[in-house]
């Protein structure tokens, strides 16, 4: 007798051919039988007595865990899919606000940068005769639609690039003192400059040493420095601009 | 998509939990530790609810009570290794049930409490232990204990006799000690 036998027929794990053998068997040996009543009776034993081992917690927990796998899941899904959407809309975001901010606050620029940007250019002397004109469509391009020169005397200028930005300067004066004329493309604000009282287009600034005005014309920002007042300054500007 | 997985979810949930004892207490009596048993408990349920979608739909108990043991096996069994029984396996290492003696065993097995036979179970090695708590308490067959511990339906055979003669060995210990049988009544 083979003992694992036995205990496959108490399993129910024999073929009827083996099973009938096995019945034979306990019905002619009593140590058998008795092996086997044991077998049945431990089964038995342990399948009753062995308590239900639960716990309401722990299946809670795995109900919280399936639950947190299953967001992560979806967060992940949408990340997924819409990744190149998301970051596109965070990139117009970006854009979007860039823009509100300089359609609000308009470009700033630092004196510094301005003072650097007039004084890396080198001033020529204005010619006298006839060439003067061409001279001077030469400094100012397009700048020249800015402002008036009828009204000041321009004792020399320069133009060029300086740092990408298209710059002309011009040395003028109005028979009082050097003063210096600076047209910058694009709609900057000298940093810190503020609007002139009475005046809702010239701002009041410091450029270097000087006192300096400013106002927008054409897409072009001209800035006028010298070191007098203020009101001195818009004076003057006042009959250089071209509104 | 939400709604796929909240169905999959519950339809998992519900079959899940009518079986969660049988994880639960088969993870507890393997490891012998409440916290873990919740552990691999959670990680068994976790896995399966992860391979739902591969469960052919025959016996979710059985499916889900092998990847408990393959678990425990992968994980806590090389933690906590020690000595090895593997050459116990063999067949000739089983010993008759009620060879030394004829026990009453209706006395002995319905007078004990149902604690005895958990501490009885934890003085049986892993390897034999798993196969009686998957065959005598969980009502598995031979063929899914073999699947779910992975070895041959033959050394089930022979870890199912050596484990209950090992289980029957600590009961019969158990009885003597409390008196339920006496030394006279166990026959040579």
């Amino acid at each position: 007798m083979n003992p694992l036998d036995l205990h496959a027929y108490a399993d129910g794990e024999l073929s009827p051919e083996q099973a009938a053998a096995i019945k034979e068997l306990l019905r002619n040996d009593p140590k058998a039988a008795a092996e086997y009543n044991a077998i049945l009776n431990l089964k038995d034993f342990t399948k009753a007595s062995a308590p239900k081992l639960t716990s309401d917690e722990a299946w809670k927990a795995c109900q919280g865990r399936l639950r947190e796998l299953d967001r992560s899941s979806n967060v992940e899904f949408y990340v997924r899919k819409y990744a190149w959407g998301l970051c596109a809309a965070f990139f117009i975001c970006i854009l979007s606000a860039r823009f509100f901010v300089q359609g609000v606050q308009g470009q700033s620029v630092q004196s510094a940068d301005l003072l650097k940007l007039s004084n890396g250019l080198i001033s020529k002397k204005a010619p006298d005769n006839s060439a003067r004109d061409q001279w001077l469509d030469g400094i100012l391009g397009h700048a020249k639609q800015a402002i008036s020169t009828d009204q000041i005397t321009i004792l020399g200028g320069s133009t060029g690039f300086v740092d990408g930005t298209k710059v002309s300067s011009l040395d003028i004066t109005d028979g009082q003192g050097l003063m210096r004329l600076i047209i910058v493309r694009g709609q900057l604000h000298v940093e810190d400059s503020q609007l002139m009282p009475g005046s809702p287009a010239v701002h009041a600034g410091t450029l270097g040493n000087s006192n300096c005005v400013s106002w927008n014309v054409n897409n072009m920002t001209v800035i006028l420095a010298a070191p007098r007042t203020f009101d001195e300054l818009q004076s003057i500007a006042s009959r250089v601009a071209i509104h | 998509m939400f709604f796929g997985r909240r169905d999959k979810r519950e339809a998992f949930e519900r079959q899940a939990e009518k079986v969660f004892p049988s994880v639960f207490g088969t993870a507890l009596r393997l490891t012998r530790s409440r916290e873990e048993a919740e552990d691999i408990a959670q990680e068994a349920i976790v896995r399966a609810y992860d391979a739902f979608d591969r469960f052919d739909g025959s016996n979710f108990k059985a499916w889900i009570l092998r990847i408990l043991t393959n678990l425990y096996i992968n994980k806590y069994r090389q933690r906590q290794r020690g000595p090895q029984l593997g050459s116990l396996d063999g067949e000739n290492a089983v010993e008759p049930v009620s060879a030394e003696a004829e026990i009453p065993d209706r006395v002995l097995f319905q007078e004990a409490l149902g604690t005895e036979i958990e501490e009885a179970l934890a003085k049986v090695p892993t390897d034999f232990r798993m196969a009686v708590i998957l065959s005598d308490i969980e009502g598995m067959s031979y063929q899914e204990i073999a699947d779910a511990t992975d070895v041959p339906i033959g050394t089930v055979r022979s870890r199912l006799a050596r484990g209950r003669s090992m289980l029957r060995k600590s009961l019969e210990s158990f009885a003597l000690r409390e008196g339920y049988i006496k030394e006279g009544e166990v026959e040579e």
